[in-house]
């Protein structure tokens, strides 16, 4: 029987501790980007506000587009600058970016005309910028490359189920009070390992130096380090851009229709809600154990293929017009759809990057692909809500693009020749 | 070649979602009254409950009656093809077009007016005779009709498709995890998919292939789960058997506890590991063609 060694033991004990805060801080951070900053900026630019729903889309895109920037920027100079790739400089960024966010989100009750409403969104898209390849390009210090697809799956399947059962009153109000709440002592947490000399941060920041932490299963052997953009890079943005495009265009339209309401994130009925949670849970986990397995162009189909089912569904549910019942096979089927693509968001950037390229590439896969695609979308939802365009033309042109890109991927395989050992 | 008849599948998949249908009426349990005039070319597919078109209103589009009862009091034009259920056509009723009688009930009033041609058949939809009556009795015939088949496939994939099977069995064993999460997604995607494309009706002969292909899929995981397990067990104890025996007795167990735990609380929590694992692992090796390798071990090579 072999004996675990003291140092070991400290070791397993610190690398379990770097995956906790990883964990963590994503997936709050995410479950407030999905439900303070998606749902809680809208309800508070038309609730309280009283701004047109065109208002609040401008608004929405004005911040896609300083985060964009900001991301890129902070990711370039990460690239550019080997200080800003230790981990000590990304906690201090980090840190710096939820210390704002907290402030920001702590005052968002004072936003009572537009012009403060655009500032707080100018300040906000600065703190979100900062952050996203700030705390991405953590995941070659915490996180081993073998696990990738699993920590993704927790972090995906915790925002989900804080987002989808938790956080159960969709108002500004009480949203302010319970982020305010989980982020501030997590801002004092990260006060505390970002600025006090300790063990814990120095084994961290020696972490990035082995491979198994350092580069991605992604990363071509040839040319790991070297280039600023890859061709490859820019099809995984266009994709991940795609997929996010398409999830933010239909999820909007179907949460505000009254019909749809009650099988969604904001159901009423608690069964209803700790469903559609677990089944993010269960697709999350499924999602991580296919990442690890699976060919990043099989996922991909995956994703397309589910998403433009449930929209088919969508469409032909609200054609059928047979009365209140909604089947919970429409919400299973979003949330898996979306429980898929965001464990691959959490894992590809990392996947595709060395410790010198992750901040950039993290801030153009989330920032550029993520932010901007979502906003982009949420800004055309709104639109033509407020032109009046019926749900099923809209869902069914969120069909019809998901369709495309789930065709694009077809071709993509098929035109790239039928390689040996892929899988369905 | 392989590829290009999935293409053309493709396509005619997608030829599928075309067509001047202004509203589909999926009708599975419930009373439904047609509004007064209904929108060009409306489909109605009444899988149960009750159907009213009511006098004085018109309908233009295609019904098909699989279960329920259908009252036509209105003027009907279109085709409206009867499986099963029951059709009444009132005094008042007008209908045109083609009426295709293939099973269930037909009342047709003399006063009607029936400017449609009549075409019936005799295809009736099969009703389940395997019951007895006595619970035991029962169960034991269910378990035989279930697990013969399943044990012939078995004996096929022995003769004729042993490499294949070996595939997927390697697939089962050294990727049991990825099997399951894989077989998890094919199987709610595939059964939700089949569900929707039958509800399109023109694509109903497609969804009941995918079906079939599905529960092959299903039933060739069991196998594979069933010997590998009886495998393992065999050589545990060092008890020495034919592999063709092995195969058969691995079968015969598998069915007869999934048989057996059916009625059990909360038994899926076994039976959907089992069951998904196989399928999984079917779907990872294209129904055992190739061997499965994972994203990592490729990338390596």
């Amino acid at each position: 029987m072999s004996k675990v060694s003291p140092t070991t033991t400290r070791e397993h004990l610190y690398m379990f501790l770097g995956y906790i805060l990883f964990v963590g801080m994503m997936a709050i951070g995410y479950a407030y980007n999905v439900t303070f900053v998606q749902i809680g900026l809208v309800d508070l630019g038309t609730r309280l506000l009283n701004l047109s729903r065109t208002q609040i889309a401008l608004n929405m895109a004005l911040m896609a587009i300083i985060t964009c920037i900001v991301s890129i920027a902070i990711g370039f100079l990460m690239f550019k600058l080997p200080r800003l790739q230790q981990f000590v400089s990304k906690l201090r960024l980090t840190w710096f970016s939820i210390m704002l966010q907290t402030v920001l989100t702590a005052l968002v009750l004072t936003v009572h005309t537009e012009g403060q409403f655009r500032l707080w969104i100018v300040f906000t898209s600065l703190a979100l910028g900062v952050a996203v390849p700030a705390t991405f390009s953590m995941t070659v210090d915490l996180i081993l490359v073998k696990h990738r697809g699993m920590v993704a799956a927790a972090i995906t399947g915790l925002a989900y189920f804080i987002s989808a059962y938790l956080l159960t009153n969709w108002n500004i109000e009480i949203f302010t009070l319970q982020f305010v709440l989980i982020m501030l002592p997590g801002c004092i947490a990260l006060a505390i390992l970002a600025f006090v000399p300790q063990s814990l941060t120095q084994f961290w920041s020696q972490q990035q130096h082995l491979r198994r932490f350092a580069v991605g299963r992604l990363v071509k052997q040839s040319h790991p380090n070297t280039s600023f953009v890859q061709p490859r890079i820019l099809i995984f943005l266009f994709l991940m851009f795609g997929i996010y495009f398409i999830d933010s265009l239909g999820f909007l339209r179907i949460l505000e229709t009254p019909l749809y309401l009650n099988t969604a994130w904001q159901a009423a009925d608690a069964d209803v809600r700790l469903f559609i949670a677990g089944t993010h849970v269960i697709a999350a986990i499924v999602a991580g154990i296919l990442y690890q397995a699976l060919h990043e162009r099989q996922l991909f189909l995956w994703i397309f293929g589910i998403f433009a089912l449930v929209h088919l569904m969508y469409t032909m549910h609200s054609l059928q017009g047979i009365g209140e019942n909604v089947p919970l096979t429409l919400p299973m089927f979003y949330a898996i759809a979306v429980s898929l693509y965001t464990v691959v968001n959490f894992a590809l950037w990392a996947d595709l990057s060395t410790p010198k390229t992750i901040g950039l590439y993290s801030a153009l896969g989330v920032a550029f692909s993520g932010w901007s695609a979502t906003f982009i979308s949420t800004g055309l939802a709104l639109v033509w809500q407020q032109n009046g365009m019926p749900f099923d033309q809209h869902v069914r042109i969120v069909d019809s693009i998901a369709l495309i890109f789930f065709i694009g991927m077809l071709l993509m395989i098929y035109l790239q020749g039928d390689r040996r050992n892929e899988v369905p | 070649m392989k590829r290009h008849i999935w293409i053309i599948l493709f396509g005619l998949l997608l030829a599928g979602c075309t067509g001047d249908v202004t509203s589909v009426h999926i009708l599975l349990d419930q009373t439904y009254t047609l509004p007064e005039s209904s929108p060009n070319h409306t489909v109605v597919a009444l899988l149960d409950g009750d159907v009213n078109l009511t006098q004085g209103s018109q309908f233009e589009g295609s019904t098909f009656i699989i279960s329920g009862d259908y009252n036509l009091a209105g003027t009907y034009t279109g085709n409206l093809t009867v499986f099963g259920g029951t059709l009444t056509i009132g005094d008042s009723a007008t209908v045109d077009g083609i009426v295709n009688i293939a099973g269930g009930q037909v009342n047709i009033s003399p006063d009607a007016i029936i400017q449609a041609t009549i075409q019936e058949g005799d295809v009736q939809i099969p009703q389940a005779t395997l019951t007895t009556g006595k619970f035991w009795l029962d169960q034991i015939v269910w378990f035989f009709v279930e697990t013969v088949p399943v044990i012939l496939l078995a004996l096929m994939l022995r003769r004729w498709w042993w490499q294949p099977f070996v595939n997927v069995e390697t697939a089962l064993m050294e990727n049991t995890m990825v099997s399951a999460a894989m077989g998890l997604l094919v199987g709610i995607v595939t059964l939700v998919l089949m569900v929707v494309m039958a509800f399109t009706l023109i694509l109903l002969p497609l969804a009941m292939l995918g079906l079939l292909v599905l529960f092959i899929a299903i039933a060739a995981g069991i196998i594979a789960t069933s010997h590998v397990l009886f495998s393992m067990f065999t050589r545990r104890t060092g008890i020495e058997i034919n592999d063709w025996l092995a195969l058969v007795i691995g079968v015969f167990i598998m069915m007869l506890l999934l048989n057996l735990i059916e009625n059990v609380p909360f038994s899926s929590i076994i039976t959907v590991p089992l069951l998904t694992i196989g399928l999984g692992a079917v779907a990872l090796t294209r129904g055992g063609t190739r061997p499965f390798e994972t994203a990592h071990m490729t990338e390596q090579q």
